[in-house]
């Protein structure tokens, strides 16, 4: 029986013309697998790198009103955290599927793929990365600016002295224009440009004010920041001064 | 086709360079895995001999398509036995039907296994094998896949690992989840050995 079965599958690899896959169709595919993992990782570095951006350039909810919880989700990258995970595990099954892959322990695949792209979106970051990807998807991929619209949208409260948009007319800088995260469009009063910070507005640029509502299309402004990005504090306006001791309270 | 006298002596990694080369020498490495092979299928599918055979010829077609691929930092055993496995379970997929493990034992082997459970005082006749085949089979297939390697086929946690592609913490924690199975299904079952 024995010597019939390696006999019958000699014959039939014999008559069927079988010969073995060449080498490189193996090399060929462990290199694949390690491109994807290698992409994925330098991918999630990328998205790590405005992860830090956003966190570290975030802020002012407290200055604007919202308590301490809220503050905190407010400010949260939903989409790039999100990405990053999806990165990873994309990283990791991809890792799982390399020759030897399979014996390391999950938990430890998922950690070293997580810090190499928190240590490769560092560096990243510190060299400006972080900004500019942010604004390039953000001007490039529709669905994220509609993310970044909507993700906006609590800090368009003009009763209680806050908004926020896109600026559609950067002059005169006295008088310039925004479209709110709403859809609104504003007349923006900047009566004193350089103490109000009122020398950034650029077209296109996202922008958060304290101030005050004129009228139905009026608002004053008394600061003005990027909505994400380094904003200078006026000397009459300290971190711990809070809009909320000034003004009633959002709804 | 003459026999070759020192094909026997010649380690997995010779034979694979050899059959690379030249077709007919890897009947060398088939016969040398046949035998083993062929009870594995039995023993973890519950198929007959017949069909056993057909899906062992699939497998030794499958190792001989990828001998190029064989990577040596593995034993030439474990990945002949991944590729077994995979071929199996393939097959039922292809029926849609669950393979059934043998529990074919000598008393050695369940010695072993009991012993590694901490049983192994109570295996005292064959009234009671039956019952530890029955709460055997009553296991979740992946802890009964880890049983049979190791003790019907005695690999070690490594080559099990690499068999069923874990890591070999993974191996050791199955297998110290299918003893706490196995006791719970005693308990379940009020057993008493």
């Amino acid at each position: 029986m024995e010597n019939n079965l390696s006999q019958e599958v000699l014959e039939k690899i014999e008559k069927k013309h079988l010969s073995p896959k060449p080498k490189w169709e193996f090399a060929l595919r462990e290199y694949f697998i390690w491109a994807i993992f290698g992409m994925a990782v330098i991918v999630g570095g990328l998205a790590t790198s405005v992860v830090i951006f956003m966190l570290d350039h975030g802020g002012w909810e407290r200055e604007l009103g919202f308590g301490t919880v809220r503050a905190i989700f407010l400010g949260l990258p939903y989409f790039w955290l999100l990405t990053l995970a999806v990165l990873v595990v994309i990283a990791v099954y991809d890792f799982k599927h390399t020759k030897r892959g399979y014996r390391f322990p999950p938990t430890l695949v998922v950690t070293t793929s997580v810090l190499f792209s928190v240590i490769l979106g560092s560096v990243i970051y510190a060299v400006g990365g972080g900004e500019k990807i942010e604004g390039l998807i953000y001007r490039r991929l529709p669905i994220y600016m509609q993310i970044m619209h909507w993700q906006g949208r609590p800090y368009v409260a003009s009763e209680a002295g806050r908004l926020a948009g896109v600026v559609i007319v950067a002059r005169p800088v006295e008088r310039f224009q925004i479209r709110d995260f709403k859809g609104k469009v504003w007349f923006v009063i900047c009566e004193q440009p350089a103490e109000s910070n009122c020398n950034i507005i650029r077209d296109g640029l996202r922008v958060r004010m304290i101030g005050e509502k004129v009228s139905g299309t009026e608002f004053r402004v008394d600061f003005v920041k990027e909505f994400l990005g380094r904003g200078m504090m006026p000397p009459t306006l300290r971190r711990d001064m809070r809009l909320k001791d000034r003004m009633p309270p959002p709804r | 086709m003459t026999v070759d006298k020192k094909m026997p002596e010649k380690s997995d990694a010779e034979l694979v360079m050899l059959s690379l080369q030249n077709q007919e020498d890897f009947l060398h490495i088939m016969k040398r895995y046949e035998g083993k092979l062929l009870n594995y299928i039995r023993r973890i599918s519950g198929v007959n001999l017949e069909d056993a055979e057909d899906i062992l010829q699939d497998v030794f077609i499958k190792v001989y398509l990828n001998l190029a691929g064989y990577d040596q930092g593995l034993k030439f055993s474990s990945w002949t036995y991944r590729i077994t496995r995979n071929e199996v379970i393939s097959d039922f997929r292809k029926r849609r039907a669950r393979p059934k493990v043998i529990w074919d034992f000598n008393s050695e082997m369940l010695h072993n296994l009991m012993s590694d459970f901490d049983l192994s005082a109570q295996i005292n006749n064959s009234l009671n094998n039956e019952i530890i085949f029955k709460i055997l089979d009553r296991l979740d297939e992946k802890y009964k896949e880890v049983l049979v390697l190791k003790f019907f086929e005695e690999k070690s946690y490594e080559e099990i690992a690499d068999i069923i592609k874990k890591p070999v913490g993974s191996v050791a924690t199955l297998l110290h989840r299918a003893k706490k199975q196995f006791r719970r299904e005693m308990q379940a079952q009020k057993i008493k050995l």
